[in-house]
């Protein structure tokens, strides 16, 4: 694998950690299964650069962003609360919607990003070579955020919220709001992964309608393969797990791009997906049995 | 000994130079499509052909790597980094996403794009003339005004036409708007028919029975994956349908003035030579289909035409190039 391969895999996957971050607290922590990221994705991309061509600096149109991916996080919430629509589809039918909704933002499927100044622009001009721009300006916010999850889970709130997931009947007996939980950690999740959106458009140099679909499969193979890889009921350590996920998932496609002499090309990349999927949930189980046995062992 | 000596050095001198200068004389080439539908994959084997009529020979004199992104935008992000890591001597990316992922990724490496419509309004150059940088390539921009006359020679009373398209393609969108820009200088109402996908195709053809006079399809690689079905309901309810491109017509259309994607693929390889053979992208003009001589052909399918009850004006079938 070259340098430019791994510089790929890493800022690819630090990007992508952040919709796994948002999936780990949905998924994981609320027990929510939240498909609006499909839509809510791209949709950080569309307001990024529609903002951006429109003139605004980078970092406000990032934001803005955010706004927009907690709106929709709302949405589904008002959808799954109020309507009583089951969690799955509610969350459905926002991706669905916000298919169409973000067409409306940018007025055409495509906006090119490439020659605009963008979040990353002001790094290169530091002096950091425009290779690794990406990769350093992800990890940090990546870091910021996994700190940010890991500190909000620890607040009242953040218990209650892990409560509401766990147990609803019994966090709502002792005074948990869950419709409130779920409507926080929905806005949350979704603006993680607006953020996401905005930052890879910038990165890619373009936004696109369709750039959402698949987000969903890379968020939980990092979710799921990287939790089950490094099993903790620690929350730090867990969403750490997540971001590792997202990375390893990275690195394996890298790898498989790599080796044109195992024959492996990118369109390879879902089988590549299931497989590590498959045995991320496989191997925890025979560690744990491995390691009974040897615990077992009499002498 | 000293002799022989001298003779393994001058042979081992001998077939080191040889090596080295075989191996200089391997061009790389990477190609990168964002999916990999028959069009898009009619646009590369039109390449390879095109480079091979130019004399680069795969695995003796050229090397290439050809990756799709199927329709993922992380996985051409990688490939891109990939190809860069590579340091090959031309990138070719096919379709608008992957040629800005390009040209957004390097400034260094040689690109030339194909399968775009609008090179200005996706970015990827500042002027069509001479546009400096590192990328230049060929566009499949649609002759909306002469697709339009065509289908009014054949379909006199036209008054509606339908579009049927994927709104999510930025090259149907830019055909479309062009369409709706020169439809009301020649009298003709658009009724545009989006299709969301694949599957969406049928309910969006079926939904122009009755409302139009004739249906049209931009080059919209979504639409022709399901063209089979837009033909029967053309049939069935005795719509006229014209294409942008002439594949089509083969399997049903009635016209088009069009030229096919493995044609654009052969002129993307006369640009790739060019480039292989030392020039800068950005000194080349960027090329568009519609302007290269002997590619716009008028193509007419008599039977399709006879099946829906169109009877082509034989001037238009005199002047065609080929009839199916």
């Amino acid at each position: 694998m070259s340098l430019y391969a791994l510089v790929g895999a890493l800022e690819t996957g630090l990007a992508f950690a952040l919709v796994a971050l948002g999936s780990f607290i949905t998924f994981r922590v609320l027990d929510f299964p939240d498909l609006t990221v499909e839509g809510s994705f791209p949709l950080g991309a569309a307001v990024v650069a529609k903002l951006m061509v429109s003139g605004v600096d980078p970092w406000t149109a990032t934001f803005a962003a955010m706004g927009a991916g907690c709106l929709a996080g709302f949405a589904t919430a008002f959808l799954n609360i109020k309507l009583r629509i089951m969690h799955i589809l509610a969350s459905i039918l926002t991706a669905i919607a916000l298919y169409s909704i973000n067409l409306r933002i940018m007025g055409q499927p495509n906006i090119g990003l490439i020659n605009v100044p963008t979040v990353y622009t002001f790094w290169e001009r530091l002096g950091i070579p425009s290779l690794y721009v990406p990769v350093v300006v992800l990890a940090i916010v990546v870091v910021v955020c996994k700190v940010m999850v890991d500190l909000f889970l620890g607040t009242g709130i953040g218990l209650a919220m892990r409560a509401a997931g766990a147990n609803p009947r019994m966090a709502q007996a002792n005074g948990v709001r869950v419709n409130l939980m779920i409507v926080v950690g929905l806005g949350i999740a979704n603006a993680l992964t607006a953020l996401s959106g905005a930052l890879f458009a910038q990165m890619l140099g373009a936004a696109d309608v369709s750039m959402g679909i698949g987000v969903i499969v890379v968020a939980l193979a990092a979710v799921i393969g990287g939790t089950a890889l490094m099993p903790s009921r620690l929350i730090p350590l867990l969403t750490l797990a997540c971001v590792l996920g997202s990375i390893v998932y990275r690195l394996a496609i890298a790898l498989a791009l790599s080796s044109n002499s195992i024959g492996l090309t990118a369109s390879d990349v879902n089988v590549v997906t299931a497989v590590l999927v498959a045995i991320a949930l496989y191997l925890p189980g025979r560690r744990f049995s491995l390691a009974r046995r040897s615990g077992r062992a009499v002498k | 000994m000293t002799k022989r000596a001298g003779g393994f050095a001058m042979l081992f001198f001998a077939g080191a130079i040889a090596t080295s200068a075989s191996a200089q004389t391997v061009k790389k080439v990477d190609i990168i499509t964002m999916n990999d539908t028959p069009q898009l994959l009619e646009v590369r084997d039109g390449l390879l052909k095109g480079l091979a009529d130019h004399g680069y020979v795969d695995g003796k004199n050229m090397k290439v790597d050809f990756e799709s992104a199927q329709g993922n935008f992380g996985t051409a992000q990688q490939i891109v980094r990939q190809f860069i890591g590579d340091n090959p001597d031309l990138i070719v990316t096919i379709t608008t996403p992957t040629s800005q992922v390009a040209v957004a990724a390097t400034k260094d490496i040689p690109i030339i794009f194909s399968t775009v419509t609008d090179p200005i309004k996706s970015k990827l150059v500042t002027s069509l003339t001479h546009p400096g940088g590192n990328a230049s390539g060929v566009c499949d921009l649609v002759p909306t005004e002469q697709q339009l006359n065509v289908v009014k020679q054949i379909v006199p009373k036209l008054k509606t036409l339908g579009v049927v398209y994927d709104p999510s393609l930025d090259n149907s969108r830019s055909t479309v708007d062009s369409i709706k820009a020169i439809a009301p200088k020649m009298g003709i109402t658009v009724v545009e028919s989006p299709a969301m996908g694949l599957n969406n195709v049928p309910a969006a053809g079926q939904n122009l029975v009755g409302k139009v006079d004739a249906i049209f399809v931009p080059n919209d690689t979504t639409v022709y994956g399901a063209f089979e079905t837009l033909v029967k309901i053309s049939q069935d309810a005795k719509v006229p349908l014209f294409t942008a491109e002439r594949r089509s017509v083969e399997r049903g259309a009635i016209a088009t003035v069009g030229f096919d994607f493995f044609q654009m693929g052969m002129a993307t390889a006369d640009m790739a030579d060019k480039v292989l053979k030392g020039k800068k992208p950005g000194d080349l003009d960027v090329v568009f289909m519609k302007d290269l001589p002997n590619s716009l052909g008028l193509y007419i399918n008599k039977e399709s035409a006879e099946k829906i009850g169109v009877t082509i004006p034989p001037e238009l079938l005199r002047k065609a190039a080929h009839v199916f």
